[in-house]
């Protein structure tokens, strides 16, 4: 049986699409069957993050709507054998209706994979609340930037009300020279305010940028945040 | 001595969590007002409508 395990921040751009296909891909290298789901309907960009955005014919709605099987609507990326994914639609619709059936599809592909990762939306409208809605575990994506440490600990709130599981915190676009230089909170600072573990640091690197723009996954580029992502990796 | 821009960082944020209670629990802020108003009626003889409660919070002072 896999686990799922929702990314998300509550606030937008601080990487959370970046963290999933990055983790997606590391946990595929460790041998792991993964799946990615992108919840972000309406502005969906896992798809483009993968350099998968061609190959859309489907997405995570037409699966829940029957409009189309759950074979159909994976993706399988080629340059990873055991890396999937399922696409979000690119349109505006009610969700809560989706909350029982997206259970069930949940239920299906943990019998079938080893992980299934899930992106999350920014804000903590119901997008937030399906994507949370059949996780096991929560990863929550900050940077040390004041606003994205103050939203991560609105959703911790949420969380905590109304979800129990396990959360954890990687912080992107760390700086341990700016830690030195006492110009940025530190990991241990923001595990305290925020009462949640850090598994995880991936320094600021603008080479993520850069590879995105390619349609390649930061892993394949030998930087300083790919060995940060991928150390990740086996601690998740 | 000047503040460095961590320090500046970590007491905003700690005000920031720590003083806006309301905000983070509408719901328990709602039941809080229930039941004070049921306090309330046993010592005034005013209806619901007739009043309102309200927690009005002080402004943290920095030390």
């Amino acid at each position: 049986m896999g686990e799922a395990i929702v990314f998300t921040s509550g606030k937008g751009g601080v990487g959370k699409t970046t963290t999933v296909a990055s983790i997606g891909v590391g946990l595929s290298r460790l041998d792991k069957k993964v799946i990615l789901l992108d919840m972000d309907m309406g502005l969906r960009n896992l798809d483009v993050v993968m350099g998968v955005e061609d190959r859309v014919r489907y997405h995570l709605l037409d699966v829940l709507n029957q409009k189309c099987t759950l074979k159909q609507a994976i993706i399988h990326d080629k340059r990873y054998p055991n890396l999937y994914m399922i696409p979000a639609a690119y349109g505006k619709e009610r969700l809560e209706s989706y909350y029982e059936k997206l259970d069930v599809l949940m239920g299906t592909l943990k019998e079938e994979f080893d992980y299934c990762l899930i992106d999350c939306p920014a804000g903590i409208d119901d997008g937030f609340w399906m994507s949370i809605q059949s996780a096991d575990r929560a990863i929550l994506v900050t940077t040390p930037s004041i606003s994205a440490i103050r939203d991560v600990s609105k959703v911790v709130f949420l969380m905590e009300s109304h979800k129990h599981i396990p959360m954890q915190l990687l912080v992107n676009e760390y700086s341990n020279r700016l830690v030195r230089k006492h110009q940025i909170l530190s990991k241990e600072e923001i595990e305290e305010i925020l009462g949640i573990p850090v598994i995880s640091t991936i320094p600021r690197d603008s080479k993520i940028l850069i590879s995105q723009n390619k349609g390649i996954s930061i892993l394949d580029v030998k930087t300083k945040s790919a060995i940060a992502y991928q150390n990740a990796c086996s601690v998740i | 001595m000047m503040k460095n821009a961590r320090e500046i960082a970590k007491s905003r944020l700690e005000l920031m969590l720590v003083n806006n209670p309301l905000e983070q629990s509408v719901e328990q802020y709602e039941q809080m007002k229930i039941e004070i108003a049921k306090i309330a009626s046993k010592y005034i003889c005013l209806s619901p409508e007739e009043y309102e409660i309200r927690l009005i919070l002080k402004q943290k002072k920095e030390s």
